[in-house]
C-alpha cells in the first residue's frame, strides 16, 4: 500500500500512523492464521457431521428406501415428544447419569482423599488403581460377563457357596438389578479417572492450609469439608461435567452387556438412537434423538462454563 | 442440507452417531476396492487380471484363514490374479454395517448374508439384482431356496447354504431316564419335565429375537401363519397362534424346564448352546450350526439330532445364507464371476467341510446328504421347512417387536396371551407405516 516515492525525507505523522495500523492488523491476523488450519479441520470433522445430522433430523429418511427422503419438518421431534416410551428412556438416561455422578464422584473423592495422605506403598496403590481406566471397554465387558456368569461366574459361586443367596439372580438379565449392575461396572472403569483428577486438585492445596486448620482444632471431616472441598472446586466441577456427559454418551457400557435390554430395562438415549437407526432403519428419527442428546450436552457445557469459568472471573 | 445429498448426510450421521455409537463397529467403513476393475477375467481362465475384491460375511462363515470359504477364495484369486479380502463381521453387526456403508456409496463387492435379511438388503440397495446373470444357473437350486434369495420377483443372490432347525438331544440323559426321543409336543413336554431336576434341565430356550425365531416352527406346526397372504396383517396371534404360544411359553415360564440363565442368552448362539454342550440340558432346538460348538467344546458328549417334534403338522424354519454381488461394487462383473464360481458344483466340498448344507440340488440329492444320520434329518426336514415373510421390515419385527414381547414374557412382566396380542397390534402398525 505504502507507495514509495523517490524522495522520502522523514516519516510523516500519517505514515507513522499507517505503519502502526498495519502492525496492529498483522498482529491481529497472525493468531487467526495460526488457528485457521486447525479450525477448518475441526469444522470439517465435527461441524459438518453435526449439521448434517441436524439436517437429517428434519427428514423422513429410511435406509430401506434409499434416495426417497422427504422433508418432515418437526415431525421426528414431535413424534418423539408425544411418545411416552421416549420419556421413559429420557428419564432413565437422567437416572443413569445421576447414578454415575453419585457413585463415581463420591467414590472418587473417598479414594483421592485417602491417597492424598501418607500411606504405605502409596505409589504402587495409585498405579494399580488406574488399571481399570486403561482397560478397553470391550475387555471390561468380557471380564464382567465372566465374573457375573450366572452358572460358572465367581460372584454367584461365592454367593451360593457362602449361603448368602441360594439362588442368585442372572445379574445381566434381571430387570430388578441390571441397571444398577451396569452403573457399578461403569463406575469400576471410570472412578479411577475421577479419583486421579481430584487427587491432582488436592495436591494443589498448600499443606499450610491443612496445618492451619489443624491448629484451629478442626477434625478430619471439618478439614475435608472446609479446606479440601473448596480447594478442589474446579476439579470437582470438571469431573462432574465429564461424568455426566460421559454417562449420557456411554453407549458401549450398555450395548456390550445388554443392548438396552432386557425389555428395555437399560435403554438410554444413545442405545435408543442406535436401535432406531440400525434395527428400524429410521434415520430421521435416529438423527432427531442424536440432536436431542447434542442439546443436552450443550446444556451441560454451558452450565459448566457459567459455574466454573464464571466464578474464576469473579475472583480476579 | 435437506434433500440435496441424502447419501452423504447418512454417512456423516454415523460420525455424529459419534454421539451415538462412538467407536463401535462402524469405524471400518472403507472397502478400498482397488484398481483393476476393468478386467473381468473369465472364471478359471487364469488370465491374471490383478485387482482386489472385498467379501463380507458373518464371522462364522468367514472363519479363520483355513476356513472353507477362505481356502476357496484363495484358490480362485490365485487362478485369476485377484486378491480377495474376506472380512468376517459379527452376525448382529453385519446387516447394519452393510446398510450404512452402502448408503454412503461404498460397501463390499461380494456379500454372504442370512436369507431372512435378503428383502431388507435388497430394498436398501445393498445387494445387486442378479436376475439376468443368474438365469443360466438357477436350475441348479431348489425353488424354495431361490425364493428366499429373491425380493419382489427379482433374484438378489444365489443360495450358498441352507438349513433348518432340528431337535438336538443328549442320548445319555434320555436313555438314562428311559425316555424315548419325543416326536410330539406332549412327549417333548413330558420328557423335558422328567429330565428337569437339580442342576439339570430338560429343554433349552432362547431370549430376545432367538425366542421369536424358535417360536415360528411351533406356530406353523399348529396350523398358524405369521402374516396374511398379502403380507399386510399379523395373523400369529389368532386362536391357533395363541394356542401354540401358550404351549411354547408354558415350557419357559410354567414348567420351567429351561436353565434359568437362558433369559440372559442374548443374541449369541454360543450362550444358547452352552448348557447342552456342558451336559446340563437334555434337549435344544437349533440348526446344523449347533454341531460345531458341541464337537469343539465337549467331544465326549453323546448326542444326536431328531426331527422337531410335531404338532398338527410337521414344520421347521428355513434358514441359510445367500451370496450376492454388492450393489455399489465397481467390479460387479468380476464379483459375479466369484459368486458363480463359489456356488458351482466343484466348489461344494469347501462348504461341505464346514458341516453346512450347500444350497445346490445335486448336493442335496447326493449320497453325502444321507451318509450322516444327523445331516439326513436336516435334509429331510427341508421338505417341511418354511421361509419367513419376505419383507424389508422383517428384521424389525423379529428382532424388535417379537424380541421385546418374548423378553417381557420370560421376565414375567406380561402374560403370554396379552403379550402376543399386543405384539400383533404393533406388527400391524409396522406393516402399515
Amino acid at each position: 500500500m505504502a507507495t514509495i516515492t523517490t524522495e522520502r525525507p522523514r516519516t510523516s505523522p500519517e505514515q507513522a500512523a499507517h505503519a502502526r495500523r498495519q502492525r496492529v492488523r498483522r498482529q491481529r491476523l497472525a493468531p487467526i492464521l495460526y488457528i485457521g488450519p486447525a479450525f477448518v479441520a475441526i469444522a470439517l470433522i465435527i461441524g459438518y457431521p453435526v449439521f448434517n445430522a441436524i439436517g437429517t433430523s428434519f427428514l423422513n429418511a429410511s435406509l430401506l428406501a434409499p434416495g426417497q427422503d422427504t422433508f418432515a419438518g418437526f415431525d421426528n421431534f414431535t413424534g418423539l415428544f408425544r411418545d411416552p416410551a421416549f420419556w421413559v428412556v429420557m428419564g432413565r438416561t437422567l437416572v443413569w447419569a445421576g447414578a454415575a455422578l453419585i457413585v463415581q464422584v463420591g467414590l472418587g473423592l473417598v479414594i483421592a482423599n485417602t491417597l492424598n495422605k501418607k500411606l504405605f506403598a502409596r505409589g504402587a496403590i495409585r498405579t494399580t488403581l488406574i488399571v481399570p481406566w486403561v482397560v478397553p471397554t470391550v475387555l471390561v465387558a468380557l471380564i464382567w460377563r465372566f465374573l457375573l456368569d450366572p452358572v460358572s461366574g465367581p460372584i454367584n459361586e461365592v454367593l451360593r457357596g457362602t449361603g448368602l443367596w441360594e439362588n442368585p439372580p442372572v445379574w445381566l438379565a434381571d430387570t430388578r438389578f441390571v441397571l444398577g449392575v451396569l452403573v457399578l461396572i461403569s463406575a469400576w472403569k471410570w472412578t479411577p479417572f475421577t479419583a486421579v483428577i481430584l487427587l491432582a486438585g488436592m495436591q494443589q492445596i498448600p499443606p499450610e492450609q491443612h496445618e492451619a486448620a489443624m491448629m484451629d482444632g478442626a477434625n478430619a471431616w471439618q478439614r475435608f469439608r472446609n479446606v479440601t472441598v473448596p480447594g478442589i472446586r474446579t476439579s470437582l466441577a470438571l469431573v462432574t461435567l465429564t461424568t455426566i456427559s460421559g454417562a449420557i454418551n456411554n453407549f458401549n457400557g450398555i450395548w456390550l452387556f445388554t443392548r438396552g435390554g432386557p425389555v428395555g430395562a437399560t435403554e438410554i438415549l444413545t442405545t435408543m438412537a442406535y436401535r432406531t437407526a440400525f434395527t428400524e432403519f429410521d434415520f430421521g428419527k435416529a438423527a432427531a434423538i442424536s440432536v436431542i442428546i447434542f442439546v443436552m450436552m450443550m446444556a451441560v457445557a454451558v452450565v459448566y462454563f457459567y459455574v466454573v469459568e464464571g466464578r474464576k472471573g469473579d475472583k480476579r | 442440507m435437506s434433500t440435496s445429498s441424502p447419501r452423504l448426510s447418512r454417512r456423516q450421521l454415523l460420525a455424529i452417531g459419534g454421539g451415538v455409537a462412538s467407536g463401535l463397529t462402524l469405524a471400518a467403513c472403507g472397502t478400498g476396492s482397488g484398481g483393476g476393475g476393468d478386467d473381468p477375467t473369465g472364471g478359471g481362465s487364469g488370465s491374471g487380471g490383478g485387482g482386489t475384491l472385498e467379501l463380507w460375511a458373518n464371522a462364522a462363515i468367514a472363519g479363520d484363514s483355513d476356513s472353507g470359504l477362505q481356502r476357496a477364495v484363495l484358490a480362485w484369486g490365485e487362478a485369476n490374479g485377484v486378491t480377495v479380502n474376506v472380512q468376517g463381521i459379527p452376525t448382529q453387526d453385519l446387516v447394519p454395517k452393510l446398510t450404512t456403508t452402502s448408503s454412503g456409496g461404498s460397501g463390499p463387492d461380494v456379500a454372504i448374508v442370512d436369507v431372512s435379511s435378503v428383502p431388507q438388503l435388497a430394498a436398501a440397495q445393498v445387494l445387486a439384482d442378479v436376475t439376468d446373470q443368474a438365469s443360466s444357473v438357477t436350475g441348479d437350486f431348489g425353488d424354495e431356496l431361490l425364493a428366499s434369495s429373491s425380493y419382489e420377483g427379482s433374484l438378489f443372490g444365489l443360495p450358498y447354504t441352507t438349513n433348518n432347525v432340528g431337535l438336538y438331544y443328549n442320548r445319555e440323559l434320555l436313555d438314562g431316564a428311559g425316555i424315548a426321543v419325543p416326536t410330539t409336543w406332549d412327549e417333548l413336554r413330558d420328557a423335558a419335565i422328567e429330565l428337569t431336576g437339580g442342576d439339570q434341565y430338560g429343554y433349552m430356550m432362547g431370549a430376545q429375537g432367538q425366542g421369536a425365531f424358535l417360536f415360528w416352527p411351533w406356530l406353523w406346526q399348529n396350523g398358524g401363519t405369521i402374516l396374511s397372504d398379502d403380507l399386510t396383517t399379523a395373523t400369529f396371534a389368532d386362536e391357533l397362534g395363541q394356542e401354540a404360544f401358550a404351549f411354547y411359553a408354558g415350557l419357559a415360564v410354567g414348567d420351567k424346564v429351561a436353565p434359568p440363565e437362558f433369559v440372559g442368552s442374548n443374541a449369541s448362539w454360543d450362550q444358547y448352546v452352552a448348557p447342552f454342550v456342558q451336559g446340563r440340558c437334555a434337549m435344544m432346538a437349533i440348526g446344523p450350526w449347533g454341531t460345531a460348538p458341541i464337537v469343539e467344546g465337549n467331544p465326549d458328549l453323546d448326542w444326536a439330532v431328531a426331527p422337531l417334534p410335531g404338532g398338527a403338522e410337521q414344520a421347521s424354519i428355513l434358514g441359510g445364507a445367500t451370496i450376492s454381488v454388492g450393489h455399489n461394487s465397481g467390479q460387479s462383473d468380476l464379483a459375479w464371476e466369484l459368486v458363480n464360481w463359489l456356488t458351482a458344483s466343484d466348489q461344494m466340498p469347501y462348504i461341505q467341510d464346514t458341516g453346512n448344507i450347500p444350497g445346490r440340488r445335486d448336493v442335496i440329492d447326493s449320497d453325502w446328504a444321507s451318509e450322516d444320520p444327523d445331516r439326513l434329518v436336516f435334509v429331510e426336514q427341508m421338505e417341511v421347512s418354511r421361509a419367513r415373510p419376505a419383507l424389508p421390515v422383517w428384521g424389525d419385527i423379529e428382532w424388535g417387536v417379537m424380541a421385546n414381547m418374548w423378553d417381557a414374557v420370560i421376565q414375567g412382566q406380561q402374560a403370554p396371551a396379552d403379550a402376543l396380542a399386543a405384539a400383533a397390534e404393533e406388527t400391524n402398525q409396522k406393516l402399515s407405516s
